[in-house]
């Protein structure tokens, strides 16, 4: 299937469901309006090793519960010279059971990184969905998802252009990357914490391995 | 809402294509005919020779797999000494035409420089002698170990830093390489970093994202930060194929008993992964080799240190009775 067709399906997976939502982690067993506010920090491997912060409210809509919120990621060492990515996150249960439970999301992407080559912010959107078994202790679940750069500004440093290419040109190009993701999350809930481990591998989506083709990242989240 | 969405598909229709060669990167010799290039062994292969076509040949091998020539230009003077110093992007390599992964076999590669040999050859029994670099210098050995002397032509070769002649040998040396990198560092995490803003889905798009990771060289290189080695373009896909051919398991070193010439080994002793004893296990393969260091130097000698470098080539040369044209 082309990226095209992967993301359009994947589209038409998420108008059909009764919402729109972000695969965050989290134990939906727990999501509710009681305690609407999440805040979560996280870190380990994904496109480098990185930190996160994010947070995020629970809202009801249409009679369920939608969580919206945003994040912040950034590689450990591109915190200097300004390396983020950041994301605002819908996430909402497409089906759920007593315990299994099944949630899709859409998160819209600005991207920024700053390296050798020159400058790149770049804007798309992750859509995702996860879906397992959730009990309020624990939880697993398996994610797929789609993280999809639609656009990418290019600005190339004087070192590119005398040491490699002369001829770069800086702009916007289009479509740029496309990676999917499939993986595992497992969690474990206590008081008003989730502890979550989040363990998969990464693809283009034409199917190559990116440079770091697996994601291994711990995240802390608290409610209130 | 169509208004939206036609304003959109328009904007994204005006952005560049990362795909195209000439925007990231640069174009090869297929999209641009104003390459000096070659067309041998069934591909177009950027390439240029200096001097007398009929001087003994100094067949230049650049590093990679997949990177180009550019770096070694000034070993270009040795044309000023008589001899035909050609240089050219391997297959799928620096500006050279690019080839699927699969393409690739344990014979194309020799096959190719056997045939770039026969191109540049104007005169029977044309001596010649190899520098290679880095890969460069694995690849010549590869070409001795499955020719020998080529009828008496091969007079010698200058490897530099050569990684390993043996699966178990480059294993051992990209080790090393990769583990040199900081886990953490900005160099591997600016790599990885930005795989999220381009996948490796063509040759320009995989080539850019290689070069990103091969800027400024692994830590145990010791490249010169102040003085870092240009190039054109990366050859992500053959970079890979060549990897991938190698974890099959290869032994460069079984017929290497038979090649009598001498050997230079030319290294510099700052790099750490290509260590005094590594090259001294490699040098061991060949019956007459010798091993020059060079002071304070890492693994892009030949730029950094043209001068030296060239100097040591010429005594190699006056050792092995490979003089120049005319003299």
């Amino acid at each position: 299937m082309s990226r095209h067709g992967l993301a359009f399906a994947l589209i038409a997976l998420l108008v059909a469901a009764p919402g729109v939502v972000r695969a965050q982690e989290l134990n939906l067993a727990r999501l509710d309006l009681a305690s609407p506010n999440l805040v979560s920090v996280r870190t380990g491997a994904e496109y480098g090793l990185v930190a996160d912060a994010g947070y995020a409210r629970a809202v009801g809509l249409l009679g369920g519960v939608v969580l919206l919120g945003g994040e912040l990621t950034a590689p450990w060492s591109g915190l200097a010279h300004g390396d983020f990515r950041l994301r605002a996150t819908a996430l909402l249960p497409v089906a759920s059971g007593e315990r299994w439970k099944l949630a899709a999301s859409f998160a819209p992407t600005l991207r920024g990184a700053s390296n050798d080559a020159g400058r790149f912010t770049g804007f798309g959107a992750d859509l995702g969905a996860v879906g397992g078994y959730f009990a309020p202790g624990w939880f697993a679940a398996a994610e797929l998802g789609l993280d999809w750069t639609l656009a990418t500004r290019v600005v190339h440093s004087d070192a590119y252009r005398r040491l490699v290419f002369a001829g770069a040109r800086d702009g916007w190009y289009a479509d740029t990357a496309a990676t999917l993701r499939a993986g595992a999350q497992l969690g474990v809930s206590f008081g008003r914490h989730d502890l979550v481990l989040r363990l998969g591998g990464l693809r283009d989506a034409g199917g190559a391995k990116p440079l770091l083709p697996i994601y291994a990242t711990l995240g802390f989240g608290t409610r209130w | 809402m169509p208004r939206c969405i036609l304003l959109f598909a328009f904007l994204l229709s005006a952005c560049l294509d990362p795909g195209a060669a000439g925007n990231l990167v640069p174009k090869t010799v297929v999209e641009d005919p104003t390459l000096p290039r070659a067309e041998m062994a069934g591909a177009l292969f950027h390439a240029e020779a200096f001097g007398d076509p009929a001087a003994p040949i100094v067949m230049v091998l650049h590093g990679g797999p997949g990177s180009d020539y550019r770096g070694l230009l000034p070993l270009q003077a040795l044309a000023a000494d008589g001899y035909r110093v050609v240089f050219w992007d391997q297959r799928g390599a620096g500006l050279s035409q690019r080839f699927d992964q699969g393409f690739y076999t344990f014979d194309t590669y020799p096959e190719d420089l056997r045939q770039v040999i026969e191109h540049y050859t104007v005169a029977p029994g044309q001596p010649l002698v190899f520098i290679g670099h880095s890969w460069g210098a694995m690849y010549a050995t590869w070409f001795i170990n499955e020719h020998g002397d080529y009828g008496g032509r091969v007079r010698g070769a200058i490897l530099s830093e050569p990684g390993g002649f043996t699966k178990r040998q480059l294993d051992d040396f990209l080790a090393r390489l990769t583990g040199s990198y900081p886990l953490a560092g900005e160099q591997l995490d600016g790599a990885f970093w930005a795989g999220q803003f381009l996948s490796p889905d063509d040759h320009a798009r995989a080539d850019y994202l290689r070069m990103l990771l091969a800027e400024g060289g692994p830590p145990a290189e010791h490249c010169d930060p102040q003085n870092p080695m240009p190039m054109w373009r990366e050859g992500a896909v053959v970079n890979a194929a060549l990897l991938a051919l190698a974890r099959r398991g290869f032994d460069w070193t079984t017929r290497l008993g038979g090649f009598k010439p001498k050997v230079l080994f030319l290294r510099g002793d700052l790099n750490t992964a290509a260590t005094l004893a590594q090259q001294q296990e490699l040098a061991a393969s060949y019956p007459a080799a010798e091993i020059v260091t060079m002071k304070g130097v890492g693994h892009q000698m030949i730029w950094e240190r043209p001068d030296e470098y060239l100097a040591h080539a010429r005594a190699y040369f006056a050792s092995i009775g490979f003089a120049g044209g005319g003299r």
